[in-house]
This record gives structure tokens, sequence and C-alpha cells, in this order.
């Protein structure tokens, strides 16, 4: 666990605009985050699903309440928690396909649960390799989809991360996506049907 | 459009144009387009390219990545090798196979290398439960809970542990079958035929939900058929532990197993609500759908799990008999089964079969040939029928009403503090009285005694109050308050419609005599919406509590309390409606309401999530509720004396809120900061008394009888000086306390208290009470129990006596007294009279119970005994 002094230092010199306090945070609330991700998973028979709210909600309380953090503060929050998701998300796709390219110490047939996994996982690569080429064409337009597909954020909150409108973060977000799935499309493998 | 290509420069000119167009209709695109773009043929090119791959793009990336890759989040904080273990011990059981891997651990098939059980098990592992697992310790109560299933139609749970290196694990009988569908149809098996071993499963179902074990994973994968044609389900309770793809042998193993799953699930269960026995019984409809139809009532392939959600709740069921091509097979499908079939899988949980039990008894009535229940389902009907079964009902009718009339008196209290009207208060307490004296009177001419023993219904109670309410034409003020109690009645006993009328007159009334922003025209806006909201109408719903919501803005924008009700039932609106997202904003709007100074107040943003915590427990949404808890507890902790009374009340409903998670270990902590905090307050002792029998039986059905008895005794006191030794209160209090006796063996202490609770009841209620004689029967089990048959005997008749000419009312607690006689008399060796008794016993338990339930099976062994 880190240091709560340092996270409140880092909040400070960020809304005092040094921007290297921002990845410094991100680092920071890096372990924080992925534990709270871990909580936030709930069961239903076969199926697991993220409570994406509620995660924002405790990584939020978790900050503000123990820190200097406002309630105005929210959209700094919501930026650097928008980068640690992402980071979170592929760090962890990767090691899973690293974990496959490791060759045949399991032994079990991977089953269709696995499989789900691993297409998951290569989803999630391809996806932020086209987001590193929308970044290319507009820079904002990847921020938007940061905001609202790596952290599950809603319009509300993404306008306060990225302190736009509201309309402007409806109309970003169709434009964001037309690119990024005609980015996919050209480039994306699809999987053998048999397979 | 290839994107690929796209430099800024040219994304930049395209996007200028784009602000200006996307949110044209479709139709008024084209000319400004050409107006923004003049001759540059390029851009136009562009333009026109990208809205096209726009509609090509709906939809993409809707979910957001965390709910996509969950299973690959909680995979990637584990890593595992089942075949290391092959070979290996856990307990007495040697691991000679895998069955399957699944996201929380591992089957294996294991076998006794000590020889004392030859037949093999299946061991589940849970790898993903290691001791730092935060859903460890809830599992380990869940285990414990399966270990009291005992069914024959349910596979067995043979023992449990924790392996040397600390992981949890369950020994499962490893059943030899095959899945039912796969049984009824190889065998080709008729309707009836199916109907039988679907009502078996239906048994095992119920006896589960009687030991508070919900299923959560019912499919055909899970319900096997041996070969002797014994049903048996798979992983009760244990179903959402483990991943679906990983059964015992025998499953079937297709490969679009993942994506069927999902079309036994209920919609809250989709939707990650809360479950209830409700959800099981939606499993068990779709379960029966396949298995006479071939087909599920709805066709999910390839859809998630809110989409799925979305089309079960917005798209009516196929109905069976549309489905086979044989129209003989069609009219066998038609009307009842159809029925019977739509009312389990109904999307609202509230218009499904209360129980497993009922949806079997429902197709033993079609079997039969008996009306069955499915076909009416007006709550009217329903009601009706239950007072004329049931005239303790009646009583239950009375004591709602006066607690309605104790609510006029609190409405009228919290408008005051609302509005600061003192005037308009002192008034309405007036009223207040003048209804109380008006429905007593009422009552009075109800009651059995004056009214020379006729039959009064609590519809005629209220039909009556109706007719009487024209008298009073020339008192508009007092029609209108009464009609309002009588509508918050009607809304109590869900009778809706009814209450509906009443709301739209007496809000028609209320604008006429108090003018349209009047508070007690707002309130009746925000009670007619909740009522719509119940019906179904949520345009009007929205329409109402929106317009009070804007009548209430307009007066006082900056009263959150104020605002809060209306916006919280909005938000109940989209939650009904499925629309979480706005449910979410519409709260967020209501803190967005507290001021600037209210924000930095942690004590409103405690309150404004105790509010909304107990919102969401009202919904069943026990989890959310949970985290709100947490978080009103967080602020107050750091604006309040941690003593302070609001405590009292978050921990209690907080804990209430856990129980029904089913963690009790934690819910029983809750209850004990609420009691040490209205213990050292001292001002409600009342609520000390809530807190201690909760807690008490908390802990007596969790097996600590001994750790829960000081509590209950510590309420019987309290409620007695509160209410008196003739109070219902007090009585049933002082029956939980001879329950923990009993259950500690302190015969004497039990019998003493059953005598007290009998006692108190004779008074309250007069002889001739099914509580009376459920408290005799209890007396005459402790005089057993302690060897005293003769005296046993004699007790159980008299209950019997009691209770025969009482019936239907709680028919299933008398044939529990013709049971215990029935046990009594074989250990005095009176084989004959014993029989009679158990016959009758038995009937009925197959009547209420199902012919395989617990008690059914446990009257027909001791029958069975007799057998010469």
């Amino acid at each position: 666990m880190k240091s709560q002094p340092d996270v409140t230092r880092l909040l400070i010199e960020l809304q005092g605009g040094r921007r290297e306090a921002f990845q410094s945070l991100v680092d920071l609330m890096y372990d924080d985050l992925r534990l709270i991700a871990r909580r936030h998973l709930r069961f239903q028979g076969n199926m697991i699903t993220l409570h994406t709210s509620g995660l924002i909600h405790e990584a939020y309380l978790k900050l503000a309440d123990r820190t200097l953090l406002s309630w105005e503060d929210r959209g700094h929050f919501l930026a650097v928690y928008t980068k640690v998701m992402r980071n979170i998300l592929i760090d962890m796709a990767r090691s899973r396909l690293a974990l496959k390219r490791g060759g045949d110490r399991v032994k079990v047939t991977l089953d269709e649960h696995h499989n789900k996994i691993e297409a998951q996982a290569d989803e999630l690569l391809a996806i932020d390799q086209a987001l590193e080429k929308l970044a290319l064409i507009d820079e904002r337009l990847a921020n938007i989809v940061e905001c609202r597909f790596f952290a599950g954020l809603n319009e509300v909150e993404t306008g306060l991360a990225l302190g736009v409108s509201d309309r402007t973060v409806r109309r970003d977000w169709i434009k964001a996506r037309t690119i990024l799935h005609g980015l996919l499309d050209e480039t994306r493998v699809e999987p053998d049907s048999g397979n | 459009m290839d994107f690929h290509k796209f430099d800024t420069r040219r994304w930049r000119k395209l996007d200028i144009i784009l602000d200006q167009v996307l949110e044209l209709p479709a139709s008024e695109r084209s000319p400004r387009i050409h107006e923004l773009c003049g001759d540059d043929t390029d851009l136009i090119e562009d333009v026109i390219a990208f809205l096209n791959d726009t509609a090509r793009a709906d939809g993409f990336l809707e979910k957001p990545a965390g709910e996509n890759a969950a299973h690959l989040i909680e995979q990637s904080s584990r890593n595992w090798d089942p075949a290391s273990r092959l070979g290996g011990m856990i307990g007495p059981y040697r691991l000679v196979g895998i069955l399957g891997e699944g996201g929380m651990g591992i089957v294996y098939v294991g076998e006794r290398d000590d020889g004392q059980y030859n037949k093999s098990v299946a061991i589940k592992l849970m790898l993903a439960l290691g001791a730092d697992s935060p859903l460890r310790p809830r599992f380990l109560a869940e285990r414990q809970m399966l270990a009291k299933l005992d069914h024959p139609s349910t596979a067995r749970l043979l023992d449990g542990g924790i392996t040397d290196d600390g992981y949890p694990y369950i020994v499962m009988e490893l059943v030899d079958g095959v899945s039912i569908l796969e049984y009824c149809d190889k065998r080709d098996l008729g309707l009836n035929a199916r109907l039988l071993l679907f009502e078996g499963i239906c048994a095992a179902v119920e006896d589960a939900h009687r030991h508070l074990i919900l299923h959560c994973d019912l499919k055909p994968a899970n319900i096997l058929v041996t070969p002797e044609g014994q049903p048996k389900l798979l992983d009760f309770g244990i179903g959402r532990w483990l991943d679906p793809e990983e059964d015992g042998p025998g499953a079937d193993r297709k490969p679009s197993r993942g994506i069927m799953t999902l079309a036994y699930a209920s919609p809250e269960q989709l939707r990650g609500e809360p479950m209830t026995t409700a959800s099981d019984v939606f499993a068990l409809g779709v379960v029966l759908h396949e298995l006479l139809t071939g087909t599920r009532p709805w066709d999910l392939e390839d859809l998630g799990p809110s989409e799925s959600a979305t089309k079960v709740t917005e798209t009516p069921a196929r109905r069976p008999s549309t489905i086979p091509t044989d129209p003989r097979r069609r009219s066998r499908l038609k009307g009842d089964v159809d029925a019977i079939i739509l009312k389990a899988v109904a999307p609202d949980p509230r218009q499904r079969y209360g129980s497993a039990h009922e949806l079997a008894e429902d197709l033993r009535r079609h079997r039969g040939q008996l009306p069955v229940e499915a076909v009416e389902s007006s709550p009217i009907y329903r009601f009706r029928k239950l007072i004329a079964r049931n005239r303790a009902a009646t009583l239950g009718v009375v004591l709602i009403m006066m607690s309605v009339i104790a609510g006029v008196a609190g409405t009228a209290w919290q408008a005051r503090v609302a509005s600061h009207e003192r005037d308009a208060a002192r008034l309405e307490a007036q009223r207040a009285g003048a209804v109380s004296e008006f429905l007593t009177d009422l009552f009075r001419s109800s009651d059995p005694n004056e009214n020379k023993g006729a039959d009064v219904t609590a519809r005629e109670i209220l039909d009556r109050s109706l007719e009487k309410l024209d008298d009073l034409d020339d008192q508009p003020e007092l029609q209108v308050a009464l009609q309002r109690t009588l509508a918050d009645v009607y809304s109590q006993l869900s009778l809706y419609n009814e209450a509906r009328k009443l709301y739209e007159d007496v809000l028609a009334t209320e604008i006429r005599l108090y003018g349209p922003e009047h508070y007690l025209v707002t309130d009746s806006q925000i009670n007619l919406g909740i009522t719509y909201v119940e019906l179904s109408r949520y345009d009007e719903a929205e329409a109402i509590l929106q317009k009070c919501y804007d009548i209430r803005k307009n007066q006082e924008p900056q009263n959150s309390e104020w605002l809060t009700v209306p916006l919280r039932s909005l938000a109940r609106v989209a939650d009904h409606r499925g629309d979480e997202q706005r449910a979410i904003l519409l709260f967020e709007e209501a803190f967005a309401l507290l001021t600037p100074e209210a924000r930095t107040d942690k004590d409103a943003l405690g309150r404004a999530y105790n509010n909304y915590a107990s919102a969401l427990s009202g919904v069943g949404r026990f989890a959310a509720a949970d985290s709100a808890f947490a978080n009103a507890e967080m602020y107050w902790l750091e604006a309040l004396d941690p003593d302070h009374s609001y405590f009292g009340s978050l921990y209690s409903n907080w804990a209430l809120t856990v129980s029904e998670l089913g963690d009790f270990p934690r819910a029983e902590e809750l209850h004990l900061k609420a009691l040490a905090i209205k213990r050292k307050l001292k001002h409600n002792k009342i609520q000390i008394g809530v807190s201690l029998i909760n807690l008490g039986n908390l802990m007596v059905v969790d097996g600590r009888p001994s750790e829960g008895l000081p509590l209950l005794l510590e309420a019987v006191e309290i409620n007695r000086e509160a209410f008196g030794d003739n109070h219902f209160y007090t009585a049933a209090a002082v029956m939980n306390v001879g329950l923990a006796e009993m259950a500690l063996g302190n015969f004497d202490a039990a019998e003493k208290n059953y005598r007290e609770g009998e006692r108190a009841f004779r008074e309250i209620f007069g002889g001739e009470h099914a509580a009376v004689a459920i408290a005799h029967t209890r007396l005459g089990q402790a005089a057993r129990q302690r060897g005293n048959l003769d005296r046993a005997e004699q007790i159980l008749r008299e209950a019997i006596a009691i209770h025969r000419p009482l019936l239907p009312s709680q028919k299933h607690r008398f044939a529990e007294c013709l049971m215990e006689l029935g046990e009594v008399l074989i250990e005095q060796g009176k084989p004959g009279p014993a029989e009679a008794h158990l016959d009758e016993a038995m009937g009925i338990f197959v009547e209420t119970k199902g012919p395989g339930s617990k008690e059914a099976r446990k009257t027909r062994d001791l029958l069975a005994g007799l057998a010469p």
C-alpha cells in the first residue's frame, strides 16, 4: 500500500500544474486500483462482470477522503483513474498472452473458458494498438476512448475528466468509434470459425 | 474509408465539418455539407464516407473494457496447474482424474485410498479461494449450509475441508446419469412422464430453498437422470462458485454451452442483481419449456448478459403451444401448460410462482385436471382467495390499517418539518385524529363480536369505508384525508389499481382545495407516481413525478431533502425500466443539489448515502446497498460522534441487508454494533428489542442457541415493559425464547415459555386461533423430548382438537402436529392409531409441500416402519 502523504502531495502538485505529477500518480495508484478492481468483480453462475461504477466510486472515495481532494477535483481524479485502468487492462492482457506462448507446461486441454479469456486479451491489445494510431490523428479522440472504453466512464464523467461538455463528448465518441472501427476492420485477423 | 492514410491535417478539416453536421437529422445534412465545403470535392467525399462509416460503428465498444474482460481480470491474478496434483491426496481421497477446470478452481475425480468407500467422488478444489480471498468466508458458510441438504434428488455433499496448502474443497457424490433432456428424448417419454420427472426436480429445489439455499445455476446439464430414472440435481448453491463448463460426467459437452447457460438465467441474475428463490423458479421454467418443446422461451444466441436481460424483459416469451408442428401436441400444451410456463418465466420476479413447490403443485393440478393457479393471476383474485382461505389474514389487514393510521400522524409531522407550516400542521393533526376515529368506528362495526359472527373480509371493510366516505360530502377536507388513508391501505395490500383510482381523485380534490403547489398535492403526486410504477405504467409515473419535482424545485431549489424524495422515486422508475445508468445519474443529481457548504458537510453526505442505501435495499439490490451503507458510515464517522443515534439505525438496516446477502458473520457484527449504540443511548427501548430479536434469532439459526438465548430473554423484558404481557410482539418473543431453550435441551424452561406464549395468544386472539394450537404443539414436543410420552400424547391431541376446526389455516403446522403424535404413538407401541394420524399428515404434506418434500418422506418412512 502506498503512503497517503505521497498521493496528497502529488495531487496538490498536479492541481498546481506540475504535469510530471500525473505519471507519478498513475504509478502510485496502480496497485491499489488492481486490488479494488478485483473486489468489484461480480460472480453469477458462469458469468463474471465488473461493476464499473462501483469501482470508480470506491477508487474515488479512497482518494477523496484520505487526501485533500475535493468534489471539484473529480476531473483530475478521473483522468488519472482512466490512465491507470488502461495500463492495468493492457498489462493483464499481455501477461495472459505471454502465458499462452509460454509453452505446454499446462497439460489440460484449453476449453472454451480459456479461449474466451484469450479472445478478450487479443481484442484488448488490438484496440490498444489501434488507439495509438488514433492518437496520432487526434489525441483528444483517443482520450475519449480511454475514458469511455478503458475506464468505463459515462458521458458526464468523461466530460469532467477531459474538461469538455457532455455534448462534445457525445459527438467525439461517435467520431472516435468510427475511426477506431475503421482502423481495426482493416487490421484485424478474424479468428477461424471452425477452430 | 481507410483511416490508416489519415493525417492530422486532413482530419482537422473533416472534423470541423463533422461538428456542424453530426447532430443534424439525416435529411438536413446534405445541403449543409455542400454549404460548408463549397467546391472542395475531396472534403465532401470524406464527410459522406465518414458519415456512412458512423452507422457501421454503431454499438461498437458499447460495453466498457472491464465488463468485457472481467474473466481476464479475474484470471490474471491466479495461475495454477491442474495436472500437478494428480495422483496426490486431498483428505482421504486420491486424485485419479480431472473432470474440468473452471474460473474458481479444478474439479477432480477422487477415490478413497483406505478402501472404506470404493465409489468415485467429484472433488471441487477452490483454488481461487485461498486464505486472502474476500469470498472465502462466504463460501465456507455456504458449504456448511449445503451439508444440511439431504434429498434423494440432490447430489449429496459428502465431505469438505481445507487442503494442507490452504484451499477449501468439497467432495460430492459422483452421479452416473445423463441430462434430463437427453434422458427424456432417448426414451421418447410422453408429456405426463416428463412432468412427473420435472416435479421431482422442483421438490429438490424446494427442499434446498427451505434450507435457505439457492441453486443459482439450474440448467439441463446440472439436472441428471440416473439409469434407474432417479433425477439428480448437481452443484446446489455452489453453481455460481464454479464455471459451468465443468460439471460431473454425463454433463453434455456441446461446444456452445458457454452461451447456452445464459439462457437459463433470470433477468435479475443477468443484470447482476441479488437472486431470490424466484430466480431459481425462472430457470426451472426455462428448463420445462425446453423439456416440453425442445426450444427455450427466448432466443438469446450470441447475446451478452445485459442484452439478454433486455430481450427477456422487453419481448414476450414464445408460447410453448405454438412450437410443435403436430396439432395434437399443440393442443396438449395450449391453455394450462402455456400459462404455467409463462408464469414461471415472467420477467418480473413478483409475477412468478412464489416457490418451486407452487410450480410443481400447479403442474400436479394440471395433470389431475384441476384448475391451475397460473390461469388467473390478478392480485385481487389472489387476495380474495387468501381472505377466503384464511381468516387470520383479515387480522393482518387490520394491523396494516392501524399502522397506516399511525402513519397519518407521522406524515403530518414530516410535512410540518419540510415546509415550516405550523398552522397547517395543527390542522393536519386534528384531521389525523378524525381519520383514526372514523376508521376505529369501522373496525367496531366489523368486529365479529358486534357483527354476530358474520365473516367480514378485509375487502368488505375497505369497500364499506368507501361508501361511508360519501356521507362526508359537506366536509371535503376530512373526506379527502380519509380517501388518502384508504388509498394508502389499498396500496399496502398491493391492490394498486384501486389505490391508483383513489389517489387520482385525491390529487384532483387537493388541487381544487389547496391549489396546485401545496405540499399535500406534491405528496399525493409522489404516492400516485409510485403506484403507477407498481402498475408498470412508467410513462405516467415519470410524468407525474417530474411534475412534482419541478414544483418543489421551483419552491425550494436548495432544499435537497425536500427534493430527494421525488428524485429517488424517479430513479426508481428508471430502475424498473432497467435504465440503471439514468437511475444513477438521477441519484447523482440529488448529490449535485447539495449546496457548496453541504458538499463539505459530511453529515449531509452520509445522510444522502444512507437514503440511497435504503432505497437500493428496498428494491432488492442488496450488494449495491451494502456499499452505499459503507459510504454513509464513512462520512458519518468523520462528521458525527461515533455514538450518534444515526449509527444505531444505520447498522441495524445494514445488518439486515448483509443478512440478505447471506453473510451471517458480518450481519452479526453489524447487529452488535447497532445494539451497542442503541444501548448507550437508551432513549428508545423498543429499538433495542428489535435488534436483540434479530440478532438472537440469527444466532439460533446459526446453531448457537446459547449465545442467542440471553438476547432473546432481554428482548422479552423490553417488549413486556413497552407493550405489556398480552401483546403479539411480547408473545412472539417469548416463543422465540422457548425455541432457543429447546435447542439447548432445557425442557423445563422451554415448556415454561411455550406455556406463557400460549396463554398470551389465548388472551390476544381468544382460544380459537392457529397461534394457540402451534404453541400447544410445541408443548407436546417438549413433553416428548423429555420422555413423558403419555403427557405428550394428551397435549398433542388437545392441539389437534384446537387446530382442526380452524383449518385450512396453517395447515402444514397441523400436519406437523399429527406427525408428532404419530411418532409418540409409535414410541408407545400403538401402531394402529399411529397409522391413522400419519396417513392424514401424509395427505397434507403431499398437498402442501409436495410428495418429495422432507416432511412427506419422513412420514412415508414412519409409515413404512409400521408395515408388519
